[in-house]
């Protein structure tokens, strides 16, 4: 474990100690102090978790379990203190204090029909969610955990928010892709950033240093360390317009989560156990063969294929097919499993308050030994270790202790600490010669000897329909993973003034990580030289370091504005060193790096370091019309030596117009607010990227190792930041008794030196391929809904429903020029993915085709199959339209909920990749159903042909299918105890019992495995030998004490 | 009083800014905070000595080695286009090159026609670093040079007419506009000479490279038709001659002929038959049963070598070298069917079989596996052929095997049509290809998509041979 350079740190100590220092501590006799008690209207009970505000200062408190509060040092005269919390309205009262006196204030408050979260937080603290002018998402993480079947991050924020789309994982340990509001960045991330209790928070696995092992292409996610259980709430900033003041980096969003906190009162636990199971449900083709044999030989048989029958070169005998995915002796789709316990503490008193955490989880991927492979070992006589049985697996535990102090009536202090521990293994999977896809989906259609197929391995196993490599041997290859993840910080609030606060955080998130693959002696695929054994040990340690130090005035320069100041800075300071060692051919029973014959060692070091300081002004008239103005200005150690300091200003406007004398009022609308903001962030380039460098290499000359150098890339002076401007504008609206919440947005966000990997032309003889060069721009434009209505509401039975849906456009809207002027050539030219100007990032293309069964003989050939030579563009590779409806259901008094979460995804097209790279084997192997199933549509065989069967005019156009699809992603059942009944009974609070099930069917025209398989991490999905995500079964039991 | 409150605080306001201010303005504490570390990268400043002129000349080699058979360049790649090797792969850059239906777009293209390139480059850097920092030994120059002139020979030797030759030693690309094979030819003859000017001492090492180059620069100019001084040049070099240039060792890189062909079995040694049946024009390779390509497996029934990476092709692997066994870029043999060829160009079949059948009279070192020499053995001669075409026929083939891998075929190919008037379709694979449909009509490599970022650069000039 490396902690961060004292050189660094001992002054931003020294400055940020220096900055508190100078707003000496005073006391200010003009104070008061106000106590108080809220509690619900329709039962009189206490309510916790509610913020009192004084409104125009930042004085502020959060009622403990009793109800009560306590604000103090409010500045004497009248002032209005608001209180706020989710499912009840707002209220806001004004009182007189005199000077040192004490006050007593306490709120009843009513239910609102639609609970929503009404403050958010933003880079500069806690506010209302009506002074903004840009939308927040806001998801009530502990209340979904504890409802749905979620098993990570990415589950939390599937299909719930629209404009943030979520590619799911494929498997246990897989990570899942975030992109808020479409793809904005051709060459650098187009990730949000995470912030987790006010710091900076490494999000993939390929951060820094990247992955240093590989099955194949799917890679686990540093996100998914994050534990669902621990999380109050995740706020979603969607564009730069919103994330302004996070700086260089956060033009794709930012994704705030805020862990849960104590409450004061006594300790107040709750337990859950949970059990499920998880099922492999994708649809993997069928492998087909058609038998037959040349006219002049009809002795020996062969494999023929449609296109050889149609031109008479094949004379088809018999058809069969083969899925070793079903057939039970040879399918490695097994019964996964997953437990979950854990249990949580909170209490304290209103002075000092705890939350405590801990949770242990144990996942069984749904891949298991096949019954045949078993057989064979068994007769052999080996052991098969536990690795083999079931070669995916997660285990997890976490534990998190937070702690909020109020040390004086003017500081106070949170210590937040979160610790993860995980052990993972991943198979051999996706695109990859090891992966148990690749050898099911390319075998020949049969399981033993028969046509360019003996039935036997290199290593003399039988392959039962498996192309090269049985899982057998591909479940040795042992890939593990293990993280050890601390991410802990300290946050202070003080209020030396009634109208000035200072506030700061600083916090280290440090992930260790440890990953290890092993292939032990004559163990492993018979592939180049791995059963001579290999073990490869590669130790990463990520630090992402964070400093936040602000001070936050406010003043009423009349009695109908006030005015809040703030005044900050950030410091974010990320780093990864990588070492791996290897050890190529390993004597029996090794398995370390230096027990190999050829030892060797890798480093990897990456670091960039951010400062940041901001400055903004917002400005409430009438506490109903909120104006902001901001300013960040960023350096950043990846910047170009020519290129040294970043601004990002923003403005926003927030007009609560149904407040307003001048505006309609109408019985049906409660509330009606307009909202606007523009603003400007930015995305870094990589560490090194600006710089001219060299690198070493090593050769052999005489039959001995000497060491040389290369040139390894060209550098950019003048490289700066991408930088996306963002406009977004829309309207809220509350109707019908604030049964129905309306929220409209539209965003139209322009990225600006849009950093490019500007192609050198080889002919050149340059060491990289491409320069990274801020050039043309790109546009985002879409327009996003979310309603909440709930459409019942009694006493026994309730609906209530939420849609949320999106649509977004994108276009390249210029590559730019070079530095002669000529307009820079699109990038990809004659590939499926191009970049053009007036056309969309990552758009697919392709060249069309026509076909025609001229000969009405049912087959297609080569000559009925006409490609255009142009190639054209085919859609987006992006979903654009997106629906998610959530209904939920209450029945037997409200105490059964039924949940169901359905989405829609569409507008884009899918390269069906599996099917356009196993069509092209078909005359040698096993081919794919469209040119070896007798019983394929002439449109299937025609893309085959097209795909096949054209030479230099092959294309794959018929393999970009419209993406359109449903999916029923979540049906959950959960039964809440009456308190009634938990006390006689259970002896408790309250608790709840819990059934859910995750991705259970979806409904699509798409002809691949799944419509969301994927392995890649990049910005276009890849369908390649991979699968879509499994189905999770679930029960849980929440219990309260 | 209101006044008075108001000004307080808009002044202890600013007072805090003030305090800030002080934060942003330290310009040490500002670049420490700002600096990074960078431990795994080199910088310019570093590459400024004697010794660091070296290591850059060592680069070069690395990166010829990439170029040779230690990567998947004009000797592999180039040649899959013939039929010395066929693809017993699933990745369609391999597969369609088998079939000679090469997109601009190859990815596998891509990567050899960039290497190449990227070997003038860092032979300029050198040179230009070991001029000025390491003038002597002169044969380090002199190497650099005949990396060059080499690699400027492979790129006209595998790829079509309209090949730009630009730079970046100095940091910044320069585009040139393409030229012909002709003109990439003279271009490495001119190398070559800037090569043997460096060459004049008489050590071991320099008289090595000067062979080299000599032999180097014969190639080219049978290339350009130049038969006869060509011959002259490489006279009095030794049969036994070779010179690899470069090794291989598990930690610094493997023969990647032996990983590519033995090892991932992506690539099979070519045949003249398949499943499909005969594939006219092709030489078999691995069929023969010929000393100087030792095989083990078969195209056909149950291969001994089992199947390839694709899982149904029948896998053929190479006998001639191990897993790190050099493998000789220039050797005497080399020298001599440059003159043989010289004397069949002049009708003199009589003399070519002399020199072809005086090969044959003894055991050739052509590989070696872990080690321990591969020879060819004696083998019986050749009975002269009746007519000049069947002489051309003769010497082509027996070139074929005496070259096996070392990445003639598609330059003696492309040669036959040029130089000796066949035709595409009576000189490369024709017929059912393996894996998908006919074999197309390819004789060369297209410069691949990226070379457009080049102004000048508006496609090959033409794709003939």
């Amino acid at each position: 474990m490396r902690f961060p350079d004292l050189r660094v740190w001992v002054p931003t100590a020294v400055c940020a100690v220096g900055l508190l220092a100078g707003a000496a501590p005073r006391v200010d006799a003009q104070t008061s102090t106000v106590t108080g008690r809220v509690t619900a209207k329709e039962n009189g009970q206490p309510l916790s978790d509610v913020r009192v505000v004084v409104v125009s200062s930042n004085v502020f408190a959060i009622s403990g379990v009793d109800g009560r509060y306590t604000l103090r040092n409010v500045a004497s005269g009248g002032v209005d203190i608001r209180v706020l919390r989710v499912g009840y309205q707002e209220q806001k009262k004004r009182i007189t204090l005199a000077p040192g006196q004490n006050e007593t204030l306490d709120f009843i408050l009513e239910q609102t029909i639609v609970r929503l979260q009404e403050v958010v937080t933003t880079a500069t603290g806690q506010q209302r969610r009506v002074e903004l002018g840009n939308t927040v998402s806001t998801l009530d993480a502990s209340k979904r955990v504890a409802e749905a079947p979620v098993k990570n991050f990415g589950d939390l924020l599937a299909a719930k928010e629209p404009g943030v789309q979520i590619l799911p994982n494929n498997m246990t340990g897989g990570g899942s892709r975030v992109r808020i509001r479409g793809t904005a960045s051709f060459t650098l991330t187009n990730d949000p950033i995470y912030v987790i209790d006010g710091i900076r928070m490494t999000s993939g696995n390929s951060n820094g240093t990247g992955a240093s092992i590989g099955v194949g292409g799917t890679t686990p996610n540093r996100v998914s360390d994050i534990n669902p259980e621990e999380i109050e709430n995740i706020e979603i900033v969607k564009g730069p317009s919103a994330a302004t003041l996070y700086g260089t980096d956060a033009s794709n969003g930012v994704i705030v989560i805020t862990t849960k906190k104590g409450r004061a009162g006594a300790a107040r636990w709750s337990v859950f156990a949970e059990h499920g199971q998880i099922q492999d449900r994708n649809t993997y083709p069928s492998q087909w063969v058609i038998f037959g044999h040349n006219p002049a030989t009809p002795a020996t048989t062969r494999r023929c294929s449609l296109v050889l029958i149609g031109l008479g070169n094949c004379i088809q005998d018999s058809t069969a097919s083969l899925n070793l995915f079903k057939d039970q002796d040879t399918s490695p789709i097994k019964l996964g499993s997953r437990d979950n316990y854990g249990a949580q503490v909170s209490g304290g008193t209103e002075a000092v308050r705890y939350f405590i955490s801990t949770d242990i989880q144990k996942e069984v991927g749904p891949f298991g030994l096949p019954a045949f492979n078993k057989r064979a070992f068994d007769s052999l006589g080996v052991a098969i270790q536990d690795y083999w049985y079931r070669p995916n697996s997660l285990g997890q535990a976490s534990f998190r202790g937070n702690v909020n102090a109020v040390v004086t009536s003017q500081l106070d202090i949170a210590v937040n600490m979160g610790f993860t521990k995980i052990d993972q293994r991943l198979p051999q999977v996706d695109n990859n010669i090891n992966s148990f896809w690749y050898n099911g989906e390319t075998g020949p259609g049969f399981k033993k000897a028969g046509p360019g197929y003996t039935g036997t391995g290199s290593i003399g196993q039988q392959l039962n329909g498996y192309a090269n490599f049985t899982p057998g041997e591909i479940f040795q290859y042992l890939t593990t993973q293990g993280v050890q993840r601390f991410i802990g910080g300290t946050t202070f609030n003080w209020r030396p003034l009634a109208w000035l606060q200072g506030h700061g955080d600083i916090g280290l998130d440090l992930a260790d990580r440890d990953e290890f693959q092993l292939c032990r002696l004559a163990q492993c695929p018979d592939f180049g030289t791995q059963r001579l054994g290999f073990a490869t040990d590669a130790r990463t340690n990520i630090r992402n370091f964070t400093t936040n130090l602000g001070a936050t005035g406010t003043w009423n320069p009349t009695t109908l504005v006030s005015i809040k100041s703030t005044l900050g800075m950030q410091y974010v300071n990320f780093k990864s060193d990588r070492t791996t060692g290897q050890g190529l051919t390993l004597p029996p029973g090794a398995e370390t790096p230096a027990s190999g014959t050829t030892p060797a060692v890798f480093n990897r070091t990456e670091q960039q370091n951010t400062l940041g300081f901001f400055i903004e002004e917002q400005a409430a008239i009438r506490d109903r019309l909120f104006l902001t103005a901001a300013l960040r200005t960023d350096q950043n150690s990846a910047f170009g030596t020519n290129f040294q300091r970043v601004y990002y200003p923003k403005g926003s406007l927030s007009w609560i117009l149904s407040e307003e004398s001048f505006f309609p009022k109408a019985r049906w609308l409660d509330q009606f607010r307009l909202r606007a903001s523009v603003g400007s962030s930015g995305v870094q380039p990589g560490p090194v990227d600006a710089l001219r460098t060299f690198q070493p290499t090593t050769t052999s000359v005489a039959a001995t190792d000497i060491s040389g150098l290369l040139s390894q890339q060209l550098g950019n002076a003048n490289l700066k930041p991408e930088r996306a401007t963002e406009f977004e504008g829309g309207i809220d609206t509350r109707v019908l008794n604030n049964r129905v919440n309306i929220e409209l947005t539209y965003y139209n966000k322009r990225s600006k030196d849009a950093v490019f990997d500007l192609t050198i032309a080889p002919s050149t003889g340059s060491p990289q391929t491409a320069v990274r060069t801020n050039l043309g721009g790109i546009q985002n434009t879409g327009f996003e809904g979310l309603i909440n209505a709930q459409v019942i509401d009694g006493r026994e039975f309730g609906l209530d429903l939420t849609l949320a849906a999106s649509h977004q456009s994108n276009k390249l809207i210029s590559l730019g020029t070079d530095a002669a002027g000529n307009p820079i050539p699109p990038v990809g030219l004659n590939t499926g993915t191009q970049e053009r100007s007036g056309y969309p990032l990552f758009g697919a293309w392709a060249r069309p085709y026509t076909y025609s069964d001229l000969d009405g003989n049912g087959i297609i050939t080569p000559n009925e199959v006409i490609v255009d030579t142009t190639w054209r563009f085919h859609g987006y590779q992006q979903p654009r339209d997106e629906i998610a409806l959530t209904t939920g259901i209450e029945l037997l008094g409200r105490k059964l909920r039924f949940n169901i979460l359905t989405d829609y995804k569409g507008g884009s097209v899918l390269f069906n990749n599996l099917e356009g790279f196993l069509c092209p084997q078909a005359q040698s192997a096993s081919g794919c159903a469209y040119n070896a199933n007798p019983k394929a549509s002439l449109a299937d065989q025609a893309r085959a042909v097209a795909a096949t069967n054209k030479g230099t005019l092959n294309t794959n156009w018929g393999f970009q299918e419209p993406l359109r699809f449903w999916r029923i992603r979540e049906i959950t059942a959960t039964y809440t105890f009456s308190d009634q009944f938990a006390a006689k009974y259970l002896r408790m609070r309250g608790g709840s019992v819990n059934f859910g099930v995750r991705n259970i069917k979806v409904f699509t025209k798409y002809s691949g495995t799944d419509p969301e398989a994927n392995y890649a991490e990049g910005n276009t999905q890849n369908t390649l030998l991979t699968a879509g995500p499994p189905t999770y079964f679930q029960f849980r039991l929440n219990l309260r004490y | 009083m209101h006044t008075h409150r108001y000004l307080m605080q808009r002044a202890a306001a600013l007072g805090v800014l003030a305090l800030l201010v002080p934060l942003g303005a330290c310009e040490g504490t500002r670049h420490q905070l700002l600096d990074a570390a960078t431990p795994d990268i080199i910088n310019p400043s570093a590459v400024t000595s004697p010794e660091a002129a070296d290591a850059l000349r060592v680069g070069a080699l690395a990166r010829i080695r990439q170029t040779t058979a230690g990567g998947e360049g004009a000797w592999l790649l180039g040649t899959l286009l013939t039929d010395e090797w066929r693809s017993s792969d699933t990745f369609s850059q391999r597969n369609e090159t088998d079939q000679r239906t090469v997109q601009e777009s190859n990815a596998n293209v891509q990567t050899m026609y960039t290497n190449l390139q990227r070997v003038r480059n860092s032979a300029r850097e050198a040179i230009n670093a070991l001029v000025k920092y390491k003038p002597t030994p002169a044969w380090g120059v002199g190497q650099m040079w005949w990396a060059m002139g080499y690699t400027e020979m492979q790129l006209a030797q595998v790829f079509c007419n309209g090949i730009p030759l630009g730079d970046a030693s100095s940091g910044v690309p320069v585009y040139t506009t393409p030229l012909t094979n002709a003109a990439v030819y003279a271009v490495a003859l001119a190398h070559i000479d800037s090569a043997l000017s460096f060459l004049g001492a008489t050590d071991a090492t320099t008289a090595a490279l000067k062979t080299t180059a000599q032999i180097t620069r014969a190639r080219i100019m049978v290339d350009l038709g130049q038969f006869a001084a060509a011959a002259a040049l490489v006279n009095s070099i030794p049969t036994s001659f070779a010179n690899p240039v470069v090794t291989f060792s598990m930690s610094s890189g493997d023969n990647q002929i032996w990983s590519l062909n033995n090892s991932a079995k992506r690539w099979t040694v070519g045949d003249s038959l398949d499943f499909l049946g005969r594939i006219n024009n092709a030489i078999p390779f691995a069929s023969a049963n010929d000393p100087r390509v030792p095989v083990r497996g078969s195209t056909l029934g149950t291969s001994a070598a089992g199947r390839g990476f694709d899982g149904s092709t029948n896998l053929v692997v190479q006998l001639l070298w191990g897993r790190d066994d050099p493998v000789n870029i220039v050797s005497g043999i080399d020298a001599r069917l440059i003159e043989a060829e010289a004397a069949l160009q002049t009708q003199d079949i009589a003399g070519m079989m002399t020199i072809l059948n005086a090969l044959r009279s003894s055991s050739q070192t052509l590989g070696s596996q872990t080690g321990v020499p591969v020879t060819s053995g004696v083998m019986p001669p050749l009975a002269t052929p009746a007519s000049q075409s069947d002489a051309v026929d003769l010497f082509f083939r027996e070139k074929a095997f005496w070259q096996f891998g070392r990445g003639f075929r598609l330059d003696d190919s492309r040669r036959l049509i040029r130089q000796y008037g066949r035709t595409q379709d009576t000189v490369f694979p024709t017929g059912n290809a393996m894996k998908s449909g006919p074999y197309g009509t390819d004789v060369n490599f297209p410069v691949t998509t990226n070379e457009y970022q080049n102004p000048n650069f508006k496609g090959c000039l033409d794709r003939k041979a």
